[in-house]
């Protein structure tokens, strides 16, 4: 059985206005796949505020831990810290 | 004896000063120099744009950018040296937001790289850009998705915003 454990999700360009710090604590566990950390963060998210309108822009945005985008397949595995990347237009 | 090639990246807070680039490639054995700086501009699908606010996220965007740096090297030359520049935060119309210098021993794997650093960096680096219009509105501009969904990648490889 995997436990699971408070991580910090760091939110970005667009999805960083959804939140005050621009960050969000959810509980997760390694066993989780990148989806069900995206409906964990939507679930913050309609708690904090019951007007939330930012499904279609979570689900465009990637899982990742340190500096590698997770696979939709793959689990999140053990961390702490993940960060949701919105679509990227730098330059 | 050849020296060993050189790759400098900087994620600096605001505008990108572009003398800091040509200023870090000096190797002697380099007669070619190519560089690419994107700066703001005042217009964007027919709305006058004021600024446009960057936001990146280092952890990964440096890392990121060394992969692709490698991937210039082994298509056009170890040899080569890079140095990569970007602003973040509010940046000004005018202002460069990006910087990219390629020296190289002759100029057509310096332009080559060059080219290749600025396509890849815009659908691959985590930056992303916020416009603020003359008329007080702003917006985040649409981009490439970095998760799959079963996509393949190279669908993601022309902008979306249909800029050239």
């Amino acid at each position: 059985m995997t436990t699971s454990s408070p991580a910090r999700v760091l939110l970005f360009g667009k999805l960083k206005s959804l939140s005050p710090r621009g960050e969000l604590t959810v509980t997760l566990s390694a066993d989780m796949t990148p989806q069900q950390l995206r409906e964990a963060v939507a679930g913050e998210l309609t708690t904090l505020s019951k007007n939330f309108k930012g499904v279609e822009d979570l689900r465009s945005s990637a899982v990742v831990r340190g500096d590698r985008v997770l696979s939709e397949r793959e689990s999140l595995g053990v961390g702490t810290e993940f960060a949701l990347l919105p679509p990227v237009c730098g330059g | 004896m050849a020296t060993s090639s050189m790759t400098k990246i900087e994620i600096t807070a605001g505008a990108v000063e572009t003398s800091l680039i040509h200023e870090s490639l000096h190797n002697p054995e380099h007669g070619g120099q190519a560089f690419f700086f994107g700066a703001v501009r005042n217009l964007n699908h027919g709305r006058k744009v004021k600024a446009v606010s960057y936001d990146c996220y280092a952890q990964m965007a440096v890392p990121e950018l060394n992969r692709i740096i490698a991937e210039a090297r082994a298509k056009w030359g170890d040899y080569l040296d890079f140095v990569v520049y970007h602003g973040t935060g509010r940046i000004e119309v005018g202002q460069f937001s990006v910087g990219i210098g390629v020296s190289s021993p002759h100029r057509d794997e310096a332009f080559q790289a060059c080219r290749y650093v600025i396509e890849e960096l815009k659908v691959r680096v985590p930056i992303w850009k916020q416009e603020h219009y003359i008329d007080g509105d702003s917006e985040w501009l649409k981009g490439h998705e970095l998760c799959q969904h079963g996509k393949v990648h190279e669908n993601h490889r022309h902008d979306s915003s249909g800029r050239p």
